[in-house]
């Protein structure tokens, strides 16, 4: 009895702490656990890893200092990396000392030490299938992971290391989702048009009469949803379990998905992007598992559109992904002759983009081409809520972070009722 | 460990980071709610102490006691300590 009482006390107390510190770390008065995050600090020249020192010394060829205009050869000692050219343009740059951007690339140095550090990652454990009394919270990164029930991800190294990889397949889940996070206007950055072109995709995911079983009621999926990812390179390498975590939250439906780009398919053998061995242009298919199969077209978009193979484009049964585009990079004469057949697809394309500047440009590539009046903006520019929470560095330029997909656009081509007069 | 237990630790039950991440934006609507939810019952309790610490009993008739039952009550009490 003595003993039963002894740890009754001692689960109270352990109890009354619990609560206490769950209130007090929610008041901001327990900071204990942003202090936990202590690993070891190395400037990028003197990491133990050989690809970070080629890195830097790779830093050093190509980059150019933001002040002075000269060869980077200056490592910030906040940061760790080769930044500047001197100690004296190190000092002199007030906007990376106003806007603390060594905080930023200290952040990047962190990521690139912790995915090499092989300590154990428990959060590429991915879970199965959902269980049907759990709901999905698409909210933020925490949420999700809670309710899918992912392994807890309690450091922000393991929310870049999982978010990396998995921002592609559940940046497309969260857009088509019927719990998506995105809001019509004035709430969220939906229009009208792009509440059109989702409630048709969520008619085709979510079908109407789907419990009486009757299979004539779902006569008008009579094929997979297809997902088409244009410009496809790092989203390409992921492996189907990947993608599979997309497909558990729609487990009702099956899917295509279609990496369409010159740089799409990852040979491992010759580990490069190589174009597909398919005779007459046919893409290489990977089937995952009944529910889904990867394909993958090693041209670009307007050669595949020509050829008539993916026709006909249903608004209903097809989406479009372009994940960091460039539009106004060296790719810009096909993005020019892609935009005419995404445009008569008239499916929805979303765009993502590194930051704000970026997307804005993209934006503005589209507002300014001689096709802008054939265009309806679907989504307004908004932070994508499942971007990847992991910074990363332009080599040619290291005061820059970038995040992938770190804001998000929809468009589509004009598509209204005709009028009679 | 299977399930949602992952999220707090083994021992001590203590959240994880990633769970007081998942509660912190529900945290102060929650937290109203448990005060308004909370504030009736604490009402009504109120209102009952309050109510009946006016009471001073005195609608209860209490019998007239003559001086010698007094004396000889007082005296039966005296004895039995």
């Amino acid at each position: 009895m003595v003993v039963s009482r002894v740890t009754r006390l001692r689960s109270v107390r352990i109890e009354s702490r619990r609560n206490a510190s769950f209130f007090k770390k929610l008041l901001f008065l327990d900071d204990s656990d942003s202090k936990d995050a202590n690993t070891k600090f190395y400037k990028w020249d003197e990491s133990p890893y050989d690809d970070i020192r080629t890195r830097a010394a790779f830093i050093r060829t190509k980059a150019l200092c933001p002040v002075t205009k000269k060869p980077v050869n200056f490592v910030c000692p906040y940061s760790g990396i080769p930044t500047h050219h001197s100690k004296e343009a190190w000092e002199q740059d007030e906007e990376y000392h106003s806007k603390k951007r060594y905080e930023l690339l200290k952040k990047v140095n962190l990521y690139e030490h912790d995915l090499r550090s092989g300590r154990q990652f428990d959060e590429f454990v991915f879970p199965g299938e959902q269980e049907h009394d759990f709901t999905i919270n698409m909210s933020t990164w925490d949420t999700f992971f809670y309710t899918r029930d992912f392994n807890p991800m309690n450091t922000e190294f393991n929310l870049a290391a999982a978010s990396k990889v998995l921002t592609y397949p559940i940046t497309m889940a969260s857009v088509m989702t019927h719990f998506s996070p995105y809001n019509l206007q004035p709430h969220g950055p939906i229009t009208l048009e792009g509440l059109r072109s989702l409630s048709a995709l969520r008619y085709t995911l979510y079908p109407p009469y789907k419990q009486t079983r009757d299979t004539s009621a779902v006569l008008f999926k009579e094929r997979p949803l297809r997902i088409f990812i244009l410009g496809a390179k790092m989203e390409a390498m992921l492996p189907g379990y990947v993608w599979k975590q997309f497909g558990y939250l729609f487990p009702d439906s099956k899917f295509e998905i279609h990496f369409i780009g010159p740089e799409c398919y990852f040979n491992p053998d010759t580990r490069s992007f190589t174009p597909t061995s398919e005779p007459h242009g046919r893409p290489h298919v990977k089937r995952y598992d009944e529910q889904l199969t990867l394909h993958y077209h090693t041209k670009y978009f307007h050669e595949v559109y020509d050829m008539g193979d993916l026709f006909p484009f249903d608004p209903y049964l097809d989406i479009f992904f372009l994940f960091h585009p460039g539009f106004q990079t060296a790719n810009k004469i096909h993005w020019d002759q892609s935009l005419k057949g995404l445009l008569e697809s008239k499916c929805a394309v979303f765009v993502t983009g590194y930051h704000e500047e970026d997307t804005r440009r993209e934006l503005l590539y589209l507002q300014n081409h001689p096709l802008a009046d054939e265009i309806d903006i679907l989504m307004n520019q908004s932070k994508n809520l499942f971007g990847s929470t992991k910074l990363d560095l332009v080599d040619s330029n290291p005061t820059e972070t970038f995040q992938a997909n770190n804001e998000m656009f929809a468009f589509r081509g004009k598509r209204y009722h005709a009028i009679k007069k | 460990m299977p399930g949602h237990a992952r999220y707090r630790d083994p021992k001590t039950f203590e959240m994880s980071p990633a769970l007081v991440r998942v509660r912190a934006p529900y945290f102060w609507r929650n937290t109203l709610a448990f005060i308004v939810v909370g504030s009736i019952p604490l009402g009504v309790y109120a209102y009952t102490w309050l109510f009946l610490n006016k009471d001073e009993f005195s609608d209860i008739p209490i019998p007239p006691v003559s001086d010698e039952e007094l004396a000889k009550l007082k005296k039966e009490y005296a004895n039995k300590k």
